[in-house]
Formats: structure tokens, sequence, C-alpha cells
């Protein structure tokens, strides 16, 4: 698992990361947008969206809370698993196709996907490390190329429920 | 004021920006922040924050609805009217002094503010006019420099009700 934090740190970021989920499916969205990430050396603004997909094998619901930017218009989100050397399980599953669909706070939408490439990846990852410190040290920790797909919202739809509930 | 709407158009946007306010506050953001403007000719997601503030003279407390775009940890906003040649008043007030605060959705923050000049201006103002070609627009119909304010937020505080517009 990642290793650009300490032990000290890691800890408080699994911690967080557990309720932070939780709390923000059942609030509905209400809470869990916004990120303070100054105890990961980023910024005390950081905003995070939820990725509800299914599981390539077990075919289950499953929803992931992530950071997310806006560049050229679109909903970019990066498959750092916080600069690990392997691909999150996120990201295999949208490849493997299936519904997707992503909530921002209290909106939830239906998604299109396509991962961003070539030139247009460079120019995007550019962007995103430029805006957000903790991308650099995600880069720099793993050989592996950080994927970055991008999400077109289509139609609104109701928010997210506990998949587990 | 030369904005770059006819009278028609500007008149369905004025209506549709205080529908648009009423929402968002008596909703508690839970609508209003992610806008569809397609209908204005405008992008499919726009992400929108309400900013209160004091009046300069009235001492009165207003708030007003504006797109937003998060740079660097920052949320920045232009202080555009549509084009026209002069500043819009919440920029005025803004830069008056007095406190600021901004709601995102369903979260609200006591927030800090500068005005963004030199190079830091030229790169948020080439991040908000690939996210929303409406700002390449706006700034090509005015003289005047279209100033942009940068919001960092604070502490959470309660979201902002009707009574206090």
């Amino acid at each position: 698992m990642p290793t650009i934090y300490d032990e000290a740190t890691m800890a408080r970021l699994y911690e967080w990361a557990a309720n932070h989920r939780a709390d923000y499916i059942a609030s509905g969205g209400v809470r869990g947008h916004i990120m303070d990430q100054t105890f990961l050396g980023g910024h005390r603004y950081e905003p995070m969206l939820l990725l509800r997909y299914q599981g390539r094998k077990s075919g289950r619901t499953m929803v992931t809370a992530l950071g997310y930017a806006i560049y050229n218009g679109e909903v970019i989100i990066a498959g750092s698993k916080g600069g690990d050397e392997t691909n999150p399980a996120w990201y295999h599953n949208i490849l493997a196709g299936g519904p997707l669909a992503f909530q921002v706070a209290t909106q939830a939408f239906e998604a299109e996907w396509r991962e961003l490439d070539g030139e247009e990846y460079e120019d995007a990852w550019r962007y995103m490390e430029n805006a957000n410190p903790i991308f650099t040290g995600y880069r720099q920790a793993t050989t592996r190329k950080i994927p970055l797909i991008a999400l077109k919202a289509l139609g609104e739809i109701p928010v997210f429920t506990d998949p587990d509930a | 004021m030369a904005v770059i709407y006819d009278d028609e158009t500007n008149a369905r946007r004025k209506d549709w920006i205080s529908t648009h306010l009423d929402d968002y506050i008596s909703s508690g953001g839970a609508h209003g922040h992610i806008m569809d403007l397609r209908h204005n000719g405008g992008p499919r997601f726009v992400p929108m924050l309400l900013a209160r503030y004091k009046g300069r003279k009235s001492g009165k407390t207003m708030i007003t609805a504006l797109g937003y775009t998060v740079h660097k940890g920052e949320l920045v906003i232009a202080a555009s009217k549509g084009g026209a040649d002069v500043h819009p008043a919440w920029y005025l007030n803004i830069v008056a002094g007095g406190p600021i605060e901004i709601q995102v959705a369903t979260q609200a923050f006591n927030a800090t503010w500068r005005e963004l000049e030199g190079e830091e201006y030229e790169a948020a103002w080439q991040v908000l006019e690939a996210n929303n070609p409406i700002y390449t627009r706006y700034r090509t119909s005015t003289d005047r420099a279209i100033p942009l304010l940068a919001f960092t937020p604070l502490d959470d505080i309660p979201v902002f009700t009707a009574s206090e517009a």
C-alpha cells in the first residue's frame, strides 16, 4: 500500500477515509464534499466526489470517494491510490464496463467516462500537479503511469445509498 | 451595459439568476450547486457557489450566486458581469472590505479573499477559459480587465438562510 506518508499520517488517512465515505453517503452528500488536506501537505480546500460502479467479478455495486478536479470543463479523477505501484480496484472495475455514476455533494449523475491519453493526458496531469501538490508526491512514489479518467455527467439521478446496507 | 447577450436572452438570464439564487438558498444548498447551462449556450456542468458580503454603502448583508473554479486550493471567481464594461456590485462591495463568507453546495465557510494579479492572474484566467468558453466571450466584449478574486475557506459555519439575504 501507499508509501509516501509516515505511519502516523497513514493511520490518520485510513481513519479519515473510512469515516468520510460513510458520512458522505449517509448524509446524502450534505457532508463530505470538501476535504481539508493540510495533514497530507495539501490544501485546506479540495473537493471530493463519490464514484459508483460495478465490481467486475462480483457484479456488486460499489461506491468509492475520490478527489476530483474540473479541467477543460470535464470532471477528472486520478487512479493515484496514494502513490501505490498498482492501479486502484475502481479503475479496473470501470474499465470492465458496467453502469457508472458519480455524486458531487447532494447531486448525482449517470456518467460516461474516457481515459485521457497522449498529449491530453500530459496536459491534464501537468494541471493536476500544478493545482494540487499531493499529486507530485504520488507521481514520484510509483513507476506506473497514474491513469486519469474524465467523467461526463448525463442525466441527474437520486443521491447514492449505502450499497452494503 | 455592453453585455454579450441580446435583450431577450438577458431577460431570461436575469430570471434564471433570481430563481436559481432562491432555490440554492431555500434548499440549504441541496439544489443549485451544479448547473446545466446548455439552455444558455453554456457547458453541461457548471459549479456555482454563494458569496455573502456586506453592501459598502447600505451595510446590508447580501448573497450572490457565482460560478467558481477551484485552482490551487482556492475558489476563483471572475467579476465578469456578462461582459459588461463596469464591475459588478458584488465585486465593489467585497473589495471595500468587510467579512466574506461562501457556501459551496451544503457547506459554508468564512473566508479570506485576495485579488489575483500578474502571472497568477494569467494562469488562473486560462483555466477559467478552458473550463467555460463563455469567459472568452466576456473577455473580448469589454475593454476592462475582468478582475479575478481568489477565496480561501477558513472555518465551517451554518449554511445561509433567506432572512439574511
